[in-house]
């Protein structure tokens, strides 16, 4: 009994000697290799531009990345897990601005220089710096919101470009090309789902100079008269001139709308313009962008919104040195015209904006780059995703025509300020 | 030699043996994440921003009943379930009649009206949004060509109408189907004796057939407004519950909170008031079956 004990003890042992040698010399060949990086993107443009550059980094510094592609909700929803389970998975994070204060606690620090950080746009880096100061996150494919019109309707109607400068010459142009018995209408913008009817607002309330809260985060402050005035140009145009259904036109809906000729003019997220002007479609090449974007009566200039991606590095990452590595690279400025000029790529880096490749790649650049020129981020909170849903759906209503926009700013201050005070 | 007794505790304990598995599996997925949310629902429970978990008493459930925007969604969610589960009973209860008598084809047509039912909700969803839309959609392409207007099916006035619609499309196969179960188990001669009778077709419906099918019709009714209750896909990929909030169900409302916001505390909350109103419509509809019984 205890000589068969014995050799069973002996013979596992002598069977898990291989395998123990083995685990030991896989375990070297692994560090030996170059780490593969994981990182998720959205789906589209946005994720096509980012495998593109993830390949050609495997091409200069043998480090692989794979790039998983996501619709944009199950990106965040993903990250946002792997991130508050404290899993290294993925190394790199897609970080959409507004998803930058959920994400924060949890990203690595980058260690960049001054120079680097200069090298950007700043409403673009802006929007990944800590509290602190410390940044943790680069931009690599943010846009601005611009006004796109077709150029041969524009031509025909003799409108002038240098005469829009406000709202108001928005709204009158607007009314003057739409044509409702040829199915031409001349404002567009996406509007659903709800965050994309924020974002259009902010556009307005910046322009107006109004804020959506307090400095301090503590209050709603877009109950002002500046607030009212950029919710009632809001909603002008989307009922005298707006193209049907505009509540509920997704990016996808207005990029169509353009295509067939429905829209034909509107606010459109500046990396999105390519689409618009498929060769594919008929229209093609007969689209411009308004180079001053308008502002309120009463201001200086017209403030847009920039807003889009950047790239930060997963504080439990086992490969974090690597995946700094891969941010920088995708946002440096070679990588970010070889994207613009190559991929249609909204660059974040300044030079680029002049340099004479990615111009004569992209005619219209130095008109976006002009009406982006005073243009700020959307607004860091640590609620941003509850005001939205919140603070949307009194801007339907008011865009619909059902309230007022002073009734409307009025319901969704309470409800912000409910939400703020909790 | 062993005893009745024994052989029969034996067989009993391999049984058990043999379904522990199930049941162990059946824990894990069910049991301990239904507890699980239930004690989540008792706390301040964020996955994002703030880490601590406070125990927070019945905060979660006072907020359910008091948010203006949670109990606008239940009454959006309410008028969703009475309108398509009532429409789609009485549709379905017609249809089933109709196609439990045999006609040339009637098997192929038993087969076509399944369709909607085959079909994922998302996809469903896909499909009509191209069909209604406003500029593009073959439906607005029908009536311009009749001479009417185009009209903006997912304005604020008609999104939840247009709603409840497709799922009275989709969902009332279900009804047909279990209808049309309980009619075929109806002897016929119980049907002869009925008309021997001398009575009427609307007396043998209300008299005859109704009453034998109503534990069907039951289940039936269970079954779609649990379903109808917590519907997510439909709307959420439809309209996102716009415009305007008109189509934002409970269970998109429940998706934010626990997807959005991460806020699984308030999450569990919203979970466990589905539950428990989905069982007080079960039970209403069980008491109201077996009324004669209970009585």
């Amino acid at each position: 009994m205890n000589v068969g004990r014995s050799l069973w003890v002996v013979f596992l042992v002598l069977l898990l000697l291989p395998v123990q040698a083995a685990l030991a010399t896989g375990q070297a060949e692994m560090e030996d290799q170059e780490p593969v990086l994981t990182m998720m993107f959205s789906t589209g443009g946005s994720g096509r531009t980012l495998a593109n550059s993830a390949e050609r980094f495997s091409e200069v510094t043998g480090i692989e990345v794979d790039v998983l592609q996501f619709p944009i909700t199950q990106v965040y929803e993903n990250q946002a897990l792997s991130l508050s389970q404290g899993q290294p998975e993925p190394d790199v994070i897609a970080v959409d601005d507004v998803w930058f204060d959920a994400y924060r606690p949890f990203l690595e620090p980058l260690e960049v220089s001054q120079s680097v950080i200069d090298r950007f746009v700043p409403s673009m880096i802006d929007p990944f710096m800590d509290v602190n100061g410390e940044i943790k996150g680069l931009p690599v494919r943010m846009g601005g919101d611009v006004i796109a019109y077709r150029t041969d309707i524009f031509e025909e109607h003799g409108i002038d470009l240098a005469s829009i400068t406000t709202w108001n010459d928005v709204i009158e142009v607007a009314e003057q090309i739409t044509d409702e018995s040829a199915g031409e209408y001349g404002w567009s913008q996406g509007y659903a789902p709800l965050p994309s009817t924020l974002t259009a607002y902010l556009n307005f309330l910046s322009s107006h100079g109004g804020q959506l809260v307090t400095d301090d985060g503590s209050r709603a402050a877009f109950n002002s008269p500046e607030g009212v005035a950029a919710l009632e140009t809001m909603s002008t145009l989307a009922q005298t001139a707006g193209v049907p259904g505009l509540v509920n036109l997704t990016y996808n809906d207005q990029v169509d709308a353009f295509r067939n000729g429905t829209a034909v003019m509107g606010m459109l997220w500046n990396p999105r313009f390519t689409a618009i002007n498929d060769p594919e479609f008929p229209h093609s090449g007969n689209f411009g962008v308004l180079p001053n974007f308008p502002r309120g009566e009463g201001m200086s200039r017209g403030v847009g919104r920039v807003y889009g991606w950047g790239l930060a590095v997963n504080q439990a990452s086992p490969d974090k040195e690597a995946a700094q590595q891969f941010v920088e690279f995708v946002s440096s400025p070679e990588e970010q015209l070889r994207l613009a000029a190559e991929w249609n790529n909204s660059p974040t880096v300044q030079s680029v904006f002049e340099n004479p490749e990615y111009l004569d790649a992209v005619p219209v650049a130095e008109d976006m780059a002009s009406a982006m020129r005073h243009s700020i981020g959307r607004p860091n909170h640590p609620q941003y995703s509850q005001i939205v849903d919140i603070l949307a759906v009194h801007l339907q209503r008011a865009v619909t025509g059902e309230v007022s926009a002073a009734e409307a700013l009025a319901d969704g201050e309470e409800e912000v300020n409910d939400l703020l005070s909790q | 030699m062993k005893s009745a007794i024994t052989i029969g505790r034996s067989k009993e304990s391999y049984a058990y043996r043999m379904i522990l598995p199930s049941i162990v599996v059946l824990v894990l997925v069910l049991v301990v994440p239904l507890f699980l949310s239930a004690y989540m629902s008792f706390h301040s429970w964020s996955l994002l921003g703030q880490q601590e978990r406070e125990f927070v008493g019945l905060a979660n459930y006072i907020e359910v009943f008091t948010s203006t925007r949670i109990l606008d969604s239940l009454r959006i969610t309410l008028i969703f379930v009475v309108a398509s589960v009532s429409i789609e009973f009485l549709l379905g209860l017609g249809i089933a009649l109709i196609l439990n008598r045999p006609f040339r084809g009637y098997k192929a047509v038993r087969v076509v009206m399944l369709f909607p039912m085959l079909i994922s909700p998302a996809i469903i969803a896909l499909v009509w949004r191209l069909i209604l839309h406003p500029t593009r959609g073959i439906l607005n392409y029908i009536l311009v060509s009749l001479g009417f207007q185009a009209q903006v099916w997912f304005d604020r006035e008609l999104a939840l109408v247009v709603l409840v619609a497709i799922e009275i499309w989709m969902q009332t196969p279900f009804i047909v189907l279990m209808i049309l179960a309980g009619l075929q188990s109806i002897p016929q001669d119980l049907m002869d004796a009925a008309a021997v009778d001398g009575t009427n077709g609307f007396q043998r419906l209300t008299r005859v057939i109704l009453p034998i099918i109503q534990p069907v019709i039951m289940v039936a009714l269970v079954f779609r407004t649990m379903f109808a209750l917590r519907n997510f896909p439909l709307p959420w990929v439809l309209t996102g519950g716009g415009p305007a909030g008109a189509t934002n169900v409970f269970g998109i409302e429940l998706y934010r909170q626990a997807f959005s916001y991460y806020h699984l505390g308030m999450a569990g909350a919203m979970s466990w008031v589905l539950v428990l109103i989905t069982a007080v419509m079960s039970i209403m509809y069980i008491r109201f079956t077996y009324r004669e019984a209970l009585s």
